[in-house]
C-alpha cells in the first residue's frame, strides 16, 4: 500500500479535509502539519506553470528538428542550382519561410521568439555558406567557359583559310579572357597562361596539320634557318605564327612532314610501278593469249596453222619478242612436221622443265613464254618441240590460284621422282636415259590429260596412295637391271674370259631400286642437315673429333656400336650433349667444331633431329630432354587456354612424366606448334591456327588462314625450322604446299586447332592420314 | 636521322604500367582508332561484320575516359559484341581479313584495358597496330619463305617506323598529361583527333591491297 512521505507525518497527524469547490487550494489552519500541507499546495500551483513551459520546450525541440530537416532538403536542392547570382537570396527566403512555418508549432511566445532568434543565426550561417559556394561555382563555371572558348578559338583559327581572320578571332578571345579576369574568374597569372597556351595550341596544331595535309609545304615553311655548331637546328624569327612553335616540337613536326613526304613518294612510286606492271601484264596476257592459241594448234597438227595469218596477228608493241619467237617456233614445227626424229617433247625438255620450275629468283629461271618458244625455234636447236612447249606452258600458268600452285607442285615433285627413277638422276641425263624419260612422258601426259578429262583429280592421279596413281607407269621405263656389285666383282675376278655371264635377275622392287639410287644423295644431304641441327660443322667434326663408332639402336634408344674405325671398345648409350651423329658415324662433340656453343643437345632434340634413326622419340639422350619437353608442353598448355592442341600437349606431358619416357615425335611437334602459336596475344591466339610439318628436311611452320606467321613468331623459329607463307590459305595447306614446292616429303603434321574437312581431304589426297583431330602422319612410300 | 624503333612489348608494358589506368585505356583506344578504317574497308568489300559495332564501342570508350563512365556490365556487353565482330579462320570471306582482325582486336583490347586495369591489354592493342603494318610490308615481299633479313627489312620500312613513332608520341603525351594532372579531357581529345587523322594513312595502306 502506498505511503505518504514520512516528512508529512502519519494519516492521523494530517486529519480530515472536506472538499470545497470554491477554493482552488484547500486552506485551513491545521498547525504544523497544516502549514506543511499549504506549502505543498503552493508548489502544486507552480508545477502547473511548469507543465506549460515543458510543453513549449517540447514544441520548440520538435520545431528545431523539423527546421533542420527541412534546411537539409533546401541545402540539397540548392547544391545543384546553377543560377549562382540569385541562389543566396532565394536560399535565404526559403529558409525564412521554413523558419516561420516551423515556429508556428511553439505556443509560448518566449520560446517561439527564442527559437526564431536562434534559428535566424543558423540561417545566416547557411546563407553565407551558399553565398560562398555560389561565388566559387560561378568562378569555376566562368573559368570552364573561357577555357572552352579558348578551344573553340583554336578550332576556328585552324578552320579559317584567311590569315586576316586570325586577329579578330584571337582578339575576341583576349577580350573574353580580360572580362573573365575582371569578373574574378581568372587570376592575372592564369589569364596570361591561358592566352599563351591557346596560342601555342594553335601553332602546334597548325604545324602538325600542315605536316599531314601538305608535307612539302610544311618542310618548306618550317625548315630551320641554320644548324648550330652542335648540329642542332635554329629557327630565325619571321614575325608570324611559326615563331611561337617550340623549337623541339617544330623539329618533330618537320620530321613527321619529311616522313609523310617519303611515304607519299613511296606510295606514288608504288602506284606508278603498279600501273606499269598492270600495263605490262595486260600486254603480256594479250600476247600470250595469241601465242597460246597457236601453240595448242601447232602441238596437235603444225600443218594446219596458217603462218600468214599468224604473221598478221596484232601483238602489242611490247610483245614483239613473243611474236618473233612464235613465228620462229611455228616455222620450225611446220618444217619438221612428219620428221619422226623431231617427235616427243624435245631433247632439252628436262632442262627446260627444271628452269621453268626453278625457285623464284633463280638466275636462269624461265618465266616468259617467249623463252619457251625460242627453245622451240631456230635458235633453240630443237631443244623443245611444240608439244614440249605446250606442256611446259602449263607449269608457267600454274600460279593463278592456291589450288593450281599446290597441284603444280605435286606434279613437279612427281616428275622429278619419275626422272630420277628412270634416268638415275634429277639432273639432265645421258641421251639414252633421256629418251626413256621422253617415252615415259609420251605415256604420262596423255594419261594425265585423259584422266583429268574423265573427272579424276590431280590428287588422285599423283598421290602414291591412290589406286589411280600414274607412278605405276614408271617401272615400264626404268633402266634394265644392272649387275649387283658382288656379282660384278665375281665376274671381274673370274677366270672366265667370257664377260657375258648371265646376270642374276634383280628381284628388288621398284622402290628398293629407287631407294638405293637416292640413298647416297640423301645420306649426304642428311649429314649436312644433321650437322646443322646439332650446331656443328660437319667437316671440322670429321677432321677434329675422335670417331667413336657406328649408330645403332636397342629397345631403349640410340646406342654407339664399336667398329673397326672407331675408338670405342664397348657399346655405350648415345648422349646428344657429348656426341654428334653424321650419317651412321658417331663422333665425340668437340668445342672446335661447335657452331653455336649455347645450344644444348636437349635443344637439338626439341628442334627435331630429322627422320629415321634420328627421330627424337628414339634418342636415349632424350630422356632428359623429355623432361624439358614435358615442362614446355605444360607451359604451352597453361598458356593456350584450352585449345585442343594444348590439351593434347598437356596430356602428352602428363604421360611423359608419368611414364618417365620421352614424348613421341608427334607430341613434340604438337608442343612446338603450340609454343609458336602461343607467341600470339590472346585474341589472335584464339582465332588463328598454327601448323608445324616435319619433313625429310626442315620442319615447316605456317599460320592461317587470316594471317601467315607474324614477325614475333618468325623470330622465334629455331635452326631447322622454316616458315611458309601463303596468304589466304589455311595453315595446313600453307605448310603442305611449301613442302611440295620445295620437294620435301611430309612426315608429320600438327596443328593448334581441329583440322577442318577441306584440309582433311587435302591431307588424304597427299597420302596422309589423320591420327587425331589436330595431327596427321604421311607414311613413307616404301610402306 | 632518327634511330630505328622496334616493337618492344615488355618495355611498353612497363611504361604503360606507370600511367594512370584511364590513360592506358586512352593509349589502347588510340591504337584502335588508327586501324578502324581497315575494318570498315574489309566489311565493305566482303559484306561481313558490322563496323558500327566497333565505332560505337570506341565512342563509348572515349566518353568513358572523358567523364561519362560506363558500368562493368555495359563494358562487358560492348566487349562481347566486339568479339563477335572479329573475323577468324572460320569465316570464308574470300577477302583477306587480316587487317580487320587486328583492328577489331585492338578495340577489344581497349575495352579489356578498361575492364581489367591490366597494362598488357593496352600493349596488345599496340601490338595489333604494329603487326598490321608489319604484315602489310611482309606481304609485299615476293617469297614463300621468310628469312631474318625479311624481318629486318620490314621493320626498317617507313610505314612500320611511322606507326612505332606514333605509339611513342602517344605514350609521351600521355606521360606528360599524367604528370600535370590537369586538363586530361583536352589532351585526350587532342590525341583522339590526331589518331583519326593518322588513320587515313592506315586506310590508304589497306586500300592498296
Amino acid at each position: 500500500m502506498p505511503k505518504l512521505p514520512e516528512a508529512l507525518g502519519t494519516p492521523q497527524d494530517v486529519g480530515a479535509v472536506a472538499p470545497d469547490p470554491s477554493r482552488i487550494i484547500p486552506h485551513y489552519e491545521a498547525g504544523q502539519v497544516g502549514a506543511a500541507m499549504q506549502g505543498f499546495a503552493r508548489d502544486l500551483g507552480a508545477s502547473a506553470n511548469q507543465v506549460q513551459d515543458v510543453q513549449d520546450r517540447l514544441s520548440r525541440a520538435a520545431a528545431e528538428q523539423d527546421f533542420i530537416s527541412k534546411k537539409l532538403d533546401i541545402d540539397q536542392q540548392f547544391a545543384g542550382d546553377t543560377d549562382y547570382a540569385t541562389a543566396p537570396q532565394r536560399y535565404r527566403q526559403a529558409l525564412l519561410q521554413t523558419l516561420n512555418d516551423t515556429s508556428q508549432g511553439i505556443l509560448g511566445p518566449v520560446q517561439r521568439a527564442d527559437f526564431q532568434q536562434q534559428m535566424s543565426r543558423f540561417t545566416e550561417v547557411g546563407v553565407d555558406s551558399i553565398l560562398r559556394q555560389s561565388v566559387a561555382k560561378a568562378r569555376d563555371a566562368g573559368r570552364a567557359n573561357v577555357t572552352q572558348a579558348a578551344g573553340a578559338t583554336v578550332s576556328d583559327a585552324l578552320r579559317t583559310p584567311d590569315e586576316a581572320n586570325l586577329n579578330p578571332i584571337f582578339n575576341a578571345l583576349n577580350d573574353r579572357i580580360q572580362a573573365s579576369m575582371e569578373a574574378g574568374y581568372l587570376s592575372p597569372e592564369e589569364a596570361v597562361a591561358l592566352r599563351k597556351s591557346t596560342a601555342q595550341s594553335y601553332v602546334s596544331q597548325r604545324g602538325w596539320r600542315l605536316a599531314d595535309a601538305d608535307p612539302q609545304q610544311a618542310v618548306d615553311t618550317l625548315r630551320p634557318s641554320a644548324l648550330g655548331d652542335d648540329g642542332q637546328p635554329s629557327f630565325a624569327k619571321v614575325g608570324d605564327w611559326r615563331d611561337l612553335i617550340d623549337p623541339g616540337e617544330r623539329t618533330s613536326i618537320l620530321g613527321r612532314a619529311q616522313q609523310n613526304l617519303e611515304a607519299e613518294q613511296r606510295a606514288a612510286d608504288i602506284e606508278a610501278l603498279r600501273q606499269q606492271r598492270q600495263q605490262q601484264k595486260a600486254e603480256a596476257d594479250a600476247g600470250n593469249a595469241i601465242a597460246s592459241r597457236y601453240v595448242d594448234q601447232l602441238a596437235v597438227d603444225p600443218t594446219s596453222v596458217d603462218v600468214g595469218a599468224l604473221a598478221r596477228e596484232r601483238f602489242p608493241d611490247s610483245q614483239q619478242d613473243t611474236r618473233q619467237a612464235l613465228l620462229g617456233a611455228a616455222q620450225t614445227a611446220i618444217a619438221q612436221a612428219g620428221d619422226k626424229t623431231a617427235a616427243g617433247y624435245g631433247l632439252g625438255f628436262w632442262q627446260a622443265f627444271n628452269r621453268v620450275t626453278a625457285a623464284d629468283g633463280a638466275p636462269n629461271k624461265i618465266t616468259d613464254p617467249a623463252e619457251l618458244l625460242k627453245l622451240a625455234g631456230p635458235e633453240g636447236g630443237g631443244a623443245l618441240t611444240m608439244q614440249g612447249v605446250h606442256q611446259l606452258q602449263r607449269f608457267l600458268d600454274a600460279n593463278k590460284t592456291v589450288e593450281d600452285r599446290a597441284q603444280s607442285a605435286m606434279e613437279q615433285n612427281f616428275l622429278r621422282q619419275a626422272h630420277a627413277a628412270i634416268t638415275g638422276t634429277e639432273a639432265p641425263a645421258d641421251p639414252a636415259s633421256e629418251a626413256r624419260f621422253q617415252n615415259f612422258l609420251g605415256a604420262y601426259f596423255p594419261a594425265l590429260q585423259d584422266s583429268l578429262a574423265s573427272g579424276k583429280s590431280a590428287m588422285q592421279l599423283l598421290s602414291a596412295a591412290s589406286s589411280d596413281y600414274l607412278g605405276k607407269l614408271i617401272p615400264a621405263f626404268a633402266p634394265p637391271p644392272t649387275p649387283r656389285p658382288d656379282t660384278a666383282a665375281a665376274a671381274a675376278t673370274s677366270d672366265r674370259r667370257d664377260k657375258d655371264i648371265e646376270t642374276p635377275p634383280d628381284n628388288r622392287s621398284f622402290w628398293e631400286r629407287l631407294g638405293d639410287r637416292w640413298g647416297a644423295a640423301a645420306r649426304s644431304w642428311n649429314e649436312d642437315r644433321q650437322a646443322q641441327l646439332q650446331n656443328v660443322d660437319p667437316v671440322l667434326t670429321r677432321q677434329l673429333a675422335p670417331r667413336l663408332g657406328s649408330l645403332g639402336e636397342d629397345d631403349a634408344g640410340v646406342i654407339i656400336v664399336p667398329d673397326s674405325r672407331g675408338i670405342l671398345d664397348k657399346t655405350i648409350r648415345f648422349d646428344p650433349t657429348k656426341h654428334v651423329i653424321l650419317g651412321n658415324d658417331i663422333y665425340e662433340r668437340v668445342p672446335e667444331a661447335e657452331e653455336s656453343p649455347r645450344l644444348s643437345g636437349a635443344r637439338a632434340f626439341l628442334g627435331g633431329l630429322g627422320p629415321g634413326p634420328l627421330a627424337a622419340s628414339t634418342l636415349a639422350g632424350g630422356i632428359e630432354a623429355a623432361g624439358a619437353g614435358a615442362r614446355a608442353a605444360e607451359v604451352a598448355g597453361a598458356e593456350a587456354q584450352g585449345t585442343r592442341a594444348a590439351e593434347a600437349a598437356s596430356a602428352g606431358a602428363r604421360v611423359a612424366e608419368t611414364a618417365g619416357a620421352a614424348p613421341t615425335e608427334i607430341e613434340v611437334l604438337s608442343q612446338r606448334a603450340q609454343q609458336i602459336h602461343n607467341i600470339l596475344d590472346p585474341i589472335p591466339r584464339k582465332l588463328r591456327t598454327t601448323a608445324a610439318l616435319s619433313t625429310d628436311g626442315p620442319t615447316i611452320v605456317g599460320g592461317g588462314a587470316v594471317k601467315d606467321l607474324e614477325s614475333a613468331q618468325e623470330a622465334a623459329l629455331q635452326p631447322g625450322e622454316i616458315s611458309a607463307k601463303l596468304p589466304g590459305a589455311r595453315a595446313e595447306v600453307t605448310v603442305l604446299t611449301e613442302a611440295l614446292k620445295s620437294g620435301l616429303r611430309p612426315r608429320l603434321l600438327a596443328t593448334t586447332r581441329d583440322i577442318c574437312p577441306d584440309c582433311r581431304r587435302y591431307i588424304e589426297s597427299l597420302g596422309g592420314r589423320l591420327t587425331s583431330e589436330t595431327t596427321a602422319i604421311f607414311p613413307s612410300p616404301e610402306k | 636521322m632518327a634511330a630505328q624503333l622496334d616493337f618492344d612489348e615488355p618495355d611498353l608494358i612497363a611504361r604503360l604500367a606507370r600511367l594512370p589506368s584511364k590513360l592506358r585505356v586512352v593509349f589502347a583506344a588510340l591504337c584502335a582508332e588508327r586501324q578502324l578504317p581497315n575494318y570498315i574497308q574489309f566489311s565493305k568489300r566482303s559484306g561481313w561484320g558490322n563496323p558500327n559495332v566497333l565505332k560505337d564501342a570506341l565512342e563509348s570508350i572515349w566518353q568513358d575516359t572523358q567523364g561519362q563512365p560506363l558500368t562493368k556490365a555495359e563494358l562487358e556487353t560492348i566487349l562481347e559484341r566486339c568479339m563477335a565482330s572479329i573475323p577468324s579462320d572460320e569465316q570464308d570471306t574470300k577477302k583477306e581479313p587480316a587487317y580487320a582482325q587486328d583492328a577489331a582486336a585492338s578495340v577489344a583490347y581497349a575495352i579489356g584495358a578498361r575492364l581489367t586495369d591490366d597494362p598488357k591489354e593496352a600493349a596488345w592493342a599496340a601490338r595489333r597496330a604494329f603487326e598490321a603494318v608489319d604484315y602489310f610490308v611482309m606481304s609485299q615481299i615476293d617469297s614463300t619463305t621468310i628469312m631474318g633479313e625479311h624481318l629486318r627489312f620490314a621493320l626498317s620500312q617507313p610505314i612500320v617506323q611511322a606507326e612505332l613513332r606514333r605509339q611513342q608520341a602517344d605514350l609521351q603525351d600521355l606521360q606528360l598529361a599524367s604528370a600535370e594532372k590537369s586538363l586530361w579531357a583536352s589532351v585526350i581529345s587532342k590525341l583522339r583527333d590526331r589518331a583519326r587523322r593518322d588513320a587515313e594513312l592506315f586506310l590508304n595502306t589497306a586500300a592498296r591491297q
